[in-house]
């Protein structure tokens, strides 16, 4: 008897102490800064207002380190950290920030930058070139994390290739603090949208007195100093970030709100209407509610995410025959599936250029919707009707079940315009991954979903960052041996890379090899006006192979709280603000 | 007892080792791996081929992945033998002893929690339906517990937000910054395991009832309180405990959808994102930390029915 009272006495004493983890006593994340005190409210001037919270979802964040790859990354160039350029509005154009001026070299190699005066760092530390110096050379470092994750990629920074290949040493990289607010970049070929890379989050500044003290330790909220209109005053790991304002900025972009408050998980429309969150993601379910209940506060982008079908390879040879492949590709009417199957959620593509890069790209380089003549391309290709060609697999992975009324009216599209048959096969990611670049059996004819956005609006990265052509293979059966060569765990990186070279020119088709010649072309030439006509001819060639379809491009759909001003939808980072020190609250 | 606590100790080493093989061996058949989630959720499908070999070979070294499966398990083995398990893939930053020690006592919260208001209701529920057995009592309390019992914990936790959260205003939908913010995922796991355990009281208590010792109980004129709470109570304990336990050790080990829907910070959403990302280190130590935990638990509850029958020895 006393034993069962004393057994349920220290179960309730058990958690009586537990009540000691209970969320919101365990401070040990939180610096101790008191709660900022610049929020003068009562401000009659023009413009944004200051003070205020604002509280919204983002993508969990794994890591706060602006150099490695995660949506924590993008919480310090759109909050935390200032890198020496920032981009002005959602177009992109390049404006100033830790930089208040730069010169470009007549050869457009030499990006001479000059700091703004007496810049500090969070802590109140001075902010030099030279913390810029170490920042670029981190960010390029393949030891950070992984280079190429971290965006860098491409940007043409002189010696960063070699650097990351082991070939130099870092020293030769052409990134140098010439004296306190003077850096020197060099590039290795003039390259028109470096600025605007520059914004990016590898061109952010990291505090390396911080970093080299705390070690991976130093994203830590008690750790970290930084350099932007915000810091960040807590991490939960998987559930919030909360950011104050930084009374250290002296830059010329401050943020206009005392806090921002992010959620990691649940993003739910259920917690807007419950007015703890002042935006929040719209995802197709509630596109109808919502713009009939609140059409005011509900704000939409079209990004620059391009989804589509993906050829793939294998002894299976129907699709090989690029006849086939465009009949596809212009049998499809896109406009009226995404305004009556999909109710405007996504917008058509017949391109793999989205509109939100600009220029005529997306018009010029697209498919007409055209079934006389994918009728008759398929029958020059010897199925008339569709007759004798086996069906299609369209291999999607079940995350991407949002989009999936799309792809069954583009099957329907194809049944009842070239008497084609097609199935979907739904398979789980990790199954999926592997699958859709395995070497494919006689029985299997397919296309794999593809979604992809350039981080910018850059045509040429439409071109040269994803969806080559230099993986077109003469024939199916050719993808074998290049497989073994890229599993071939026998070989080092750089042996490996050159036989993967070699191959694909020995073999690919004649489009793929074409497209390799004017990639080297490119590389070989200087002058971005004289690459221009190359890149147009292979967007032709990428267009007339059709190993890529393109269906439709994502639309990003957000509700904003009426108090709310300032919020522009990044079209490149699904709908996130460009930055959050354009949002002021009015309340 | 010192004889039967070294030899469970020592079982339960050599199955957290059977374990540990057996998730290994799963986790290289499963298909994809974390540099192919990577590759996806950073866009990077195509690219440029030449950057991505060179970047997958980077990290393979980094991650030790380049070495002989048996060196990758021994290293695995190693550093959770000396609870310095080193970075997780999918948080980089973040060792994965860290990743435990931050997101153990958020479950263990919610856990105990939640077992105790499912025990505190269940409890009297179970008595009260034994005691009047066969009576509207007996039948009312069943029949709620059978309505606990088949809604889902998810289910129940929906209508939890839309009644306490959208329709009182009292609680926020989710979060785990304040202590109200324990109320609704606590009622969620709680309330739908007061079904089962109540039941198991019911029954257990129904056989107490009708043993030998009891009648002699009343029979020397002992009060309800005696009989019933002394000395039926506590022999009905056992095969709760055996309910409890297990349970108890499962929701320490997270809630996937609980925590999900709530933002709670727990070891569940770890496990999935780990699992979905394969992260290989942290999917190792979440299975063999959940046997673990398993384990223990078992061995707590064996301890406890010699604790509550003095019939029962350890040997």
């Amino acid at each position: 008897m006393r034993k069962t009272w004393v057994l349920l006495l220290t179960l309730l004493v058990t958690v009586g102490l537990l009540s000691g983890c209970l969320p919101g006593q365990s401070k040990e994340t939180e610096t101790k800064d008191p709660a900022p005190t610049t929020g003068q409210t009562e401000q009659k001037t023009e413009g944004p207002k200051k003070g205020g919270t604002f509280t919204s979802f983002i993508i969990n964040p794994t890591s706060m380190d602006p150099h490695i790859y995660s949506y924590g990354a993008h919480i310090h160039r759109m909050a935390l950290s200032e890198g020496l350029v920032t981009w002005k509005s959602s177009k992109f154009e390049v404006g100033p920030a830790s930089a208040e001026s730069w010169t470009i070299s007549p050869d457009k190699l030499t990006y001479t930058f000059k700091l703004k005066k007496g810049l500090t760092w969070s802590n109140g530390d001075p902010l030099t070139a030279k913390d810029f110096e170490y920042s670029l050379k981190r960010a390029i470092d393949p030891k950070t994390w992984a280079g190429a994750y971290a965006s860098y990629q491409g940007a043409g920074i002189l010696n960063a290739a070699q650097f990351q290949r082991g070939e130099v040493t870092a020293d030769k990289i052409g990134v140098k603090a010439i004296d306190e607010t003077t850096l020197e970049i060099k590039l290795d070929k003039p390259n028109d949208i470096f600025l605007m890379r520059l914004a990016e989050v590898w061109g952010l500044p990291v505090h390396q007195a911080t970093v080299e003290k705390f070690g991976k330790d130093w994203t830590k909220p008690e750790n970290m100093v930084t350099n932007g209109p915000f810091k960040l005053k807590s991490w939960t790991v998987n559930s919030e970030i909360v950011m104050v304002r930084n009374d250290n900025y002296k830059g010329p972009n401050p943020g206009n709100l005392d806090q921002i408050k992010l959620f990691l998980n649940a993003a739910n429309i259920l917690a807007y209407e419950n007015n703890e969150v002042d935006s929040v993601e719209v995802t197709s379910a509630d596109i109808d509610r919502i713009q009939k209940n609140m059409p005011d506060q509900l704000i939409a982008t079209e990004t620059g995410a391009v989804q589509g079908f993906w050829l793939m390879f294998g002894d299976n040879q129907t699709l090989m025959d690029k006849r086939v492949r465009q009949a596809l590709a212009m049998s499809v009417d896109r406009a009226k599936i995404a305004k009556l199957v999909s109710k405007d959620t996504v917008a058509p593509a017949a391109s793999l250029f989205p509109s939100v890069v600009g220029g005529d790209w997306s018009t010029k380089y697209a498919y007409k919707y055209d079934v006389a003549a994918a009728k008759k391309l398929l029958a020059d290709a010897g199925y008339p009707d569709g007759k004798g060609l086996p069906e299609i697999t369209l291999l999607i992975s079940y995350n991407i079940a949002a989009t999936d009324p799309f792809t069954m009216a583009v099957i329907d599209e194809w049944k009842t315009n070239l008497g084609v048959k097609a199935k979907v096969e739904n398979l789980e990611w990790g199954l999926f991954s592997q699958k859709r670049f395995a070497y494919q059996p006689a029985d299997f004819a397919g296309m794999f979903n593809f979604s992809w956005t350039s981080p910018y609006p850059d045509a040429i990265n439409y071109i040269r960052g994803n969806w080559g052509l230099e993986t077109l293979w003469a024939d199916g059966t050719k993808y074998q041996g290049y497989l073994d060569i890229q599993n071939d765990k026998n070989l080092d990186a750089a042996t490996k890379s050159k036989k993967m070279e070699e191959y694909r020119l020995a073999n690919a088709s004649p489009e793929g090899k074409r497209w390799i010649e004017l990639k080297a072309a490119i590389d070989k030439e200087t002058d971005p006006a004289k690459q221009l006509p190359l890149y147009q001819e292979m967007a032709q060639l990428r267009l007339d192979a059709a190993m890529y379809i393109p269906l439709n491009i994502a639309k990003s759909f957000r509700v904003v709280k009426p108090h709310i001003k300032g919020y522009e939808m990044n079209p490149f980072l699904i709908g996130y603000p460009m930055y959050y020190r354009s949002l002021y609250s009015t309340k | 007892m010192l004889r039967f606590l070294s030899r469970r100790l020592g079982f339960m080493v050599i199955a957290l080792v059977f374990v540990s093989l057996l998730t290994f061996i799963l986790m290289h058949m499963a298909p994809g791996n974390f540099l192919d989630a990577k590759r996806i959720s950073s866009g990077d499908v195509s690219g440029d081929e030449q950057a991505s070999v060179d970047v997958i070979a980077e990290m393979e070294k980094r991650y030790g992945l380049d070495k002989p499966l048996y060196i990758q398990y021994l290293t695995y083995m190693k550093g959770m033998a000396t609870w310095d398990m080193g970075p997780s893939f999918q948080f980089p930053q973040m060792d994965i002893q860290e990743i435990i020690a931050k997101a153990f006592p958020v479950s263990l919260t919610l856990a105990l929690f939640s077992v105790a208001l499912s025990i505190i209701i269940a409890v009297p529920l179970g008595i009260l339906a034994a005691v009047k057995q066969n009576t509207v009592w007996d039948y009312c309390s069943m029949f709620l517990s059978m309505i606990g019992n088949s809604i889902p914990a998810y289910v129940l936790a929906v209508f939890l937000i839309l009644f306490f959260s959208l329709k009182l205003h009292w609680l926020p939908t989710a979060g785990w910054t304040e202590p109200k913010h324990v109320i609704m995922p606590v009622l969620a796991l709680g309330l739908g395991s007061v079904g089962g355990i109540a039941r198991y009281m019911r029954t257990s208590m129904v056989e107490a009832l009708r043993q030998d010792y009891i009648a002699a109980a009343w029979a020397k004129g002992g009060s309800f309180t005696r009989v019933v709470l002394g000395h039926a109570l506590r022999n009905s304990l056992i095969p709760l405990i055996t309910v409890v336990g297990p349970q108890l050790a499962r929701l320490m080990v997270g809630t996937v959808f609980i925590e999900s829907m709530f933002r709670v910070p727990g070891l569940g959403s770890y496990f999935t994102l780990a699992a979905n990302t394969r992260d290989f280190p942290l999917l190792m130590t979440s299975s063999v930390f959940f046997a673990f935990v398993i384990m223990m638990m078992n061995l707590v509850v064996d301890l406890m029915y010699g604790f509550l029958d003095p019939r029962i020895r350890f040997e």
